[in-house]
């Protein structure tokens, strides 16, 4: 036991010091659900409720499905956590976005979308999780 | 092999602005070359934003993000000369640290 422990440490510390590679990080499991409420209820979303102060910013049609930019932001008080997620993609978490105190509320970043679909929008703000969606319609699909 | 981030930081009426762009595959794991072999995942699954030592975002990426991950946001303070640096990992034990001066 002694011995396994003391090779193991040895292993963290060559990690460390750069000799070995470092371990590839897990991808968490939340990304490999399906379906929103399933996400909603990992991320303890299950109560969000639908905010105009949660805004998603698209173009209505969008040719390539691998290139969707959007923006999202939101006028809410303490925002701590914005997720992104696409209801028709064969994943449904997109991307997890941790704002410190201090980081403005609106992220722009560009997703894959596998057809024409929804992209929601949650915020976990002081009051509560709060949630927006969005329809966004794709030419060509871009998740195969 | 991987490239250097690309990124921006300027600071306007004490709000800097991050613009980065990672160069990544970010293979999903579902896409088929010509002769039907399947490409595996690979992409990334952190990202994080120091300004100088403090932690302005961190980042989670499942499959659905575009390659090349693109990010814009904003964090209040930062100021001429200071640092923003960006880095990340990914499924399969790559990794990257990259920084700017903020202008």
């Amino acid at each position: 036991m002694l011995r396994q422990g003391g090779r193991i440490g040895m292993l963290a510390w060559l990690a460390a010091a750069g000799v070995l590679p470092a371990a590839a990080t897990e991808v968490s499991p939340v990304f490999a659900l399906r379906g929103v409420d399933a996400v909603l209820a990992a991320l303890g979303a299950a109560g969000a409720r639908m905010s105009e102060a949660v805004q998603i910013d698209a173009a209505e049609i969008v040719e390539d499905g691998s290139m969707v930019s959007l923006t999202v932001s939101a006028r809410l008080p303490g925002v701590r956590q914005i997720a992104l997620l696409a209801d028709a993609n064969p994943t449904t978490l997109v991307a997890l976005y941790a704002l410190p105190e201090g980081t403005v509320p609106r992220v722009q970043t560009r997703i894959r979308m596998a057809q024409t679909s929804h992209v929601i929008a949650v915020v976990e703000a002081a009051d509560g999780f709060f949630l927006a969606r969005r329809e966004i319609k794709i030419v060509q699909g871009g998740c195969g | 092999m991987t490239e250097p981030v690309r990124i921006r930081a300027t600071v306007s009426e004490g709000v800097t602005q991050v613009r980065l762009m990672a160069t990544h595959p970010m293979e999903n794991g579902r896409r088929r070359l010509p002769d039907g072999t399947l490409v595996a995942a690979h992409h990334i699954t952190e990202l994080t934003v120091l300004h100088d030592a403090r932690v302005v975002l961190q980042a989670r990426f499942g499959p659905s993000v575009s390659r090349d991950p693109y990010l814009v946001f904003s964090f209040a303070g930062g100021a001429p000369g200071e640092t923003v640096s960006v880095s990340w990992r990914d499924n399969r034990g790559g990794q990257r640290s990259d920084s700017v001066t903020i202008r």
